[in-house]
């Protein structure tokens, strides 16, 4: 089987500011998290802390590979992003 | 004397099998100690991402579960709530409930008198509010449909709300991606609805085709349509996403009695009583025997039932399914990491498995990794009773 249960764009993740983590729903009922670090460090595996399935996240490194000071201006704009797609 | 008991197994990291507790598993039948409702008068159960709304014969409703984003309905700023509570009937105006959906972090309810409320995560639009500062929305809130329509049903994705109403009109909330080009059937337009944007759907030749019914998976949805010149109801309609072949849509050979839908997969139960699945298979939650890891399953399978068993009702979970039958069995199947087959051990299923209940199964419901059954068992005093 796949090692990845699905594959699923950050613009689809729900960002918690506070926490600074992106989140999605998992089949078990809770939710496949990666936070900010771990994208700007070049993760892309975001896990479930209930289960045993893995999503693999699409993004654009570059755009967490800024500087700390760009990346609340990033933030700011992939949250324009989404609330354009909405 | 009958003794009517409520058991649930599955996923419990939010205390949504209402045991008290929360825990990563439960891998078989947990019998509820406490509850809100009287088990004997459950109608129906309907189960989100981590939480379970109960509906009584009296129109009541009953909570438990998560409740990050209030889809409990409870007015309560808990995280979980692992008993269940009654949702205060003044918050629908002390009119009964006729019927209730989930979502993933949201849920809904329709009233007798056709009115719709609706509350829970708001993240995506898909109450219907284009506001800020309404994230989450923690009592049941009305929804006027555009000129009071009616609503008739109501079904959640992951982040979009489907109504449809009692003219066979459907309005979409919330993120849906619908394919390009749309099915040739419908005419789909954007609109907007107290400044939140809205979609519109409607058959685009209401005098031969009639929308009845609706259920949405993930990121798909499909709809039972009645053929008017035939007279039949054997065409589904499917939008969204078909990642998996699960917005493949069909005509089938007899009248659609029921459908049911996953995550990614589908289940149709005719009227000759066969059931057929297509869509994602990595889980077996097709349960069509074996698992398919790369490739989903594009046309409809026939799920084997044992000989005389015959379908009462199909409920389908994220990744697995649970049939109730006739005989007052259950049978399971699909992703099973947290015992969601409730078969007491966590190897995926990938055909129906009878599971082992105390009596008879008069009702049952799913959530994304859990399940739900009313048992009734007759005591021993009675007499003799016949082996099962």
């Amino acid at each position: 089987m796949s090692i990845y249960h699905d594959e699923v764009e950050i613009e689809d993740f729900e960002y918690d500011e506070e926490e600074e983590m992106y989140y999605y729903p998992c089949p078990c009922g809770d939710r496949f998290q990666i936070s900010k670090e771990e994208l700007m460090e070049g993760e892309e595996v975001a896990t479930c802390p209930s289960c045993s399935l893995i999503v693999k996240v699409i993004y654009d490194p570059d755009m967490f590979k800024a500087e700390e000071d760009e990346s609340a201006a990033l933030n700011e704009k992939l949250s324009d992003l989404k609330l354009e797609k909405n | 004397m009958d003794v009517v008991d409520v058991n649930a197994w599955g996923a419990n990291s939010h205390g949504q099998l209402g045991l008290g507790y929360e825990s990563e598993l439960c891998m078989s039948p947990q019998r509820l100690t406490k509850y809100s409702f009287v088990p004997h008068l459950v109608r129906c159960i309907r189960g989100g991402g981590g939480h379970v709304l109960i509906l009584d014969s009296n129109g009541r409703l009953h909570a438990c579960g998560w409740n990050n984003r209030g889809q409990l309905g409870l007015n309560s700023t808990e995280e979980c709530h692992n008993e269940f509570s009654m949702v205060p009937t003044e918050y629908f105006e002390e009119v009964p409930i006729e019927s209730i959906s989930c979502g993933w972090d949201i849920s809904g309810a329709i009233t007798v008198t056709k009115r719709l409320f609706v509350w829970g995560s708001n993240a995506f639009q898909q109450l219907g509010i284009c506001q800020r500062g309404f994230m989450a929305v923690r009592r049941p809130m009305p929804v006027r449909l555009p000129r009071d329509e009616a609503a008739q049903r109501i079904s959640f994705g992951l982040r979009h709300c489907a109504v449809l109403t009692h003219d066979h009109k459907i309005y979409i909330f919330g993120r849906l991606r619908i394919m390009d080009p749309p099915p040739i059937e419908l005419d789909i337009t954007a609109t907007s609805l107290h400044r939140a944007n809205v979609v519109k759907i409607q058959a685009h030749n209401p005098n031969e085709l009639r929308i009845v019914s609706l259920v949405s998976g993930q990121n798909h949805m499909l709809l039972k349509c009645i053929d008017l010149e035939a007279g039949s109801r054997r065409r589904i309609i499917a939008l969204g996403d078909n990642k998996f072949c699960q917005s493949n849509a069909f005509q089938f050979d007899e009248d659609v009695h029921q459908l049911a839908v996953g995550w990614t997969h589908n289940a149709v139960v005719l009227k000759s009583h066969s059931i057929l699945l297509w869509g994602r298979n990595c889980y077996g939650q097709l349960g069509i025997g074996g698992f398919s890891e790369q490739q989903a399953t594009p046309t409809p399978l026939r799920l084997q039932l044992e000989q005389g068993q015959s379908p009462a009702r199909l409920h389908m979970g994220a990744e697995h399914g649970l049939l109730r039958t006739t005989t007052g069995d259950i049978y399971t199947w699909g992703w099973n990491e947290h015992g969601n087959c409730g078969n007491n051990a966590t190897e995926n299923l990938s055909q129906p498995t009878l599971l082992k209940l105390p009596g008879f199964a008069k009702l049952a419901g799913t959530g994304a990794g859990f399940c739900y059954a009313i048992v009734e068992t007759v005591e021993e005093a009675m007499g003799p009773t016949t082996p099962l």
